[in-house]
């Protein structure tokens, strides 16, 4: 009497688990009745991406390192299940016995409410935590280049106002469509002028120090087809240190800005390219609401590489 | 005609009909690819999954689109927080 074989064969193919494992870590262990640790390695691989991010809001000021680190394991771990699934296929008995959640729309499922969970996760995270931008302008040189691609930290001033010194994102009070992004040189209560070209702040001139030629070298940038020629100076602003640009030709030079009080909740920006910025002399002091997030990483550097990574001031 | 004779006239003509030593196992087999026939879905996967088995290259070409499709769901990640 020949043989009719019913039931199917159930081995764990390897390929597959690798598979799996390397579209949705965690669903190569599913395939092969490892549930739990399926879900333990889908939670850290998780868990990383959020450390990643998190690193650049907390971890001031090696966030470029603990940055570099986490993509690193990141993509390390994303391996590991793969790795993992394909021994435990291997070692799985060919008459393996199905369990209830092996079937393709288990498998599909997972897959879904994986992907679902970090793009929500991710959005979340762009809405309350980091915000990139890109910077088109260059009224915040020689800090930020045309180009170059930051993220704002919105925690940072969820507890405390922006300080003098940092680099700040908001809605401009023009156009509420536009942001900008300036740097803070004084806060509310502060008095601020600007005279023959220099900038006092509560009646104390700002001490500024001429800086080499060479350190521009790197990252010199034209505007509107010409080489953008001009003096670096860095500036000292109470305990902040920063950098600031001087175009050269004399008509851009700073035009006198009359003595005013910053009123309580208003911080009054700069664009760090003095005279080719458009900012609080222009518009007035910034409302603190209208703040977003405080500049804290350089992702995408243009011209330099060296410059990628933290942005704060000294 | 009564019950009996009928029954005799069917009795006597299966005894006239030569069944086979495998007929049973044919009925079973036919039984069996009918219900696999009428079970059919529009994708056996796991018949794919057998023939993809049987072929290394095609296990590495698998394998190489899934790194590729994992790959750009991290990206894709990246790419929503890094947006702007």
């Amino acid at each position: 009497m020949s043989e009719v074989t019913i039931s199917p064969k159930n081995t764990r193919r390897p390929w597959l688990a690798i598979l799996l494992s390397l579209i949705i870590p965690g669903l190569g262990h599913l395939y092969c009745g490892r549930i739990v640790r399926g879900l333990l390695m889908a939670f850290l691989f998780g868990l990383l991406g959020n450390m990643i991010w998190a690193s650049v809001v907390f971890l001031s000021p090696l966030r470029a390192v603990f940055f570099c680190m986490f993509l690193l394991t990141y993509f390390a771990l994303w391996l590991v299940p793969a790795v993992d699934s394909y021994n435990i296929a291997r070692h799985t008995k060919s008459d393996y016995e199905l369990k209830d959640y092996n079937r393709l729309i288990v498998y599909f499922l997972w897959a879904v409410m994986s992907s679902g969970s970090s793009v929500i996760g991710a959005l979340h995270f762009r809405e309350k935590f980091l915000e990139a931008f890109r910077v088109p302008a260059a009224s915040c040189y020689p800090a930020i280049v045309p180009g170059d691609r930051f993220l704002a930290n919105k925690l940072a001033y969820k507890k405390s106002d922006p300080r003098r010194g940092d680099l700040i994102v908001f809605i401009n009070p023009e156009d509420r469509r536009v942001k900008y992004v300036k740097r803070v040189v004084a806060v509310a209560g502060d008095t601020v002028e600007i005279k023959d070209g220099e900038l006092y702040i509560n009646d104390q001139k700002l001490e500024r120090q001429k800086l080499p030629d060479s350190e521009l070298d790197k990252i010199r940038i034209e505007i509107r087809g010409a080489l953008l020629k001009g003096d670096l100076y860095e500036e000292l602003n109470g305990q902040v240190k920063y950098n600031i640009f001087m175009a050269h030709p004399p008509h851009l030079s700073i035009p006198d800005f009359s003595k005013i009080a910053i009123p309580e909740h208003h911080c009054f920006v700069l664009g760090d390219n003095r005279n080719n910025s458009y900012d609080s002399r222009n518009f007035g002091p910034v409302p603190l609401a209208t703040v977003i997030g405080r500049v804290d990483f350089l992702y995408w550097p243009v011209k330099d590489i060296s410059r990628f990574g933290s942005l704060s001031s000294e | 005609m009564r019950r009996q004779e009928v029954y005799d006239i069917w009795n006597k003509a299966r005894e006239q009909i030569d069944v086979k030593e495998d007929f049973t196992d044919k009925v079973m087999n036919q039984i069996f690819l009918y219900e696999q026939k009428k079970s059919k879905t529009f994708f056996d996967y796991r018949r794919f999954v057998d023939l993809i088995s049987a072929n290394l290259t095609a296990q590495a070409a698998f394998v190489v689109v899934g790194a590729v499709v994992g790959l750009t769901r991290v990206v894709f990640m990246f790419a929503v927080i890094l947006g702007y």
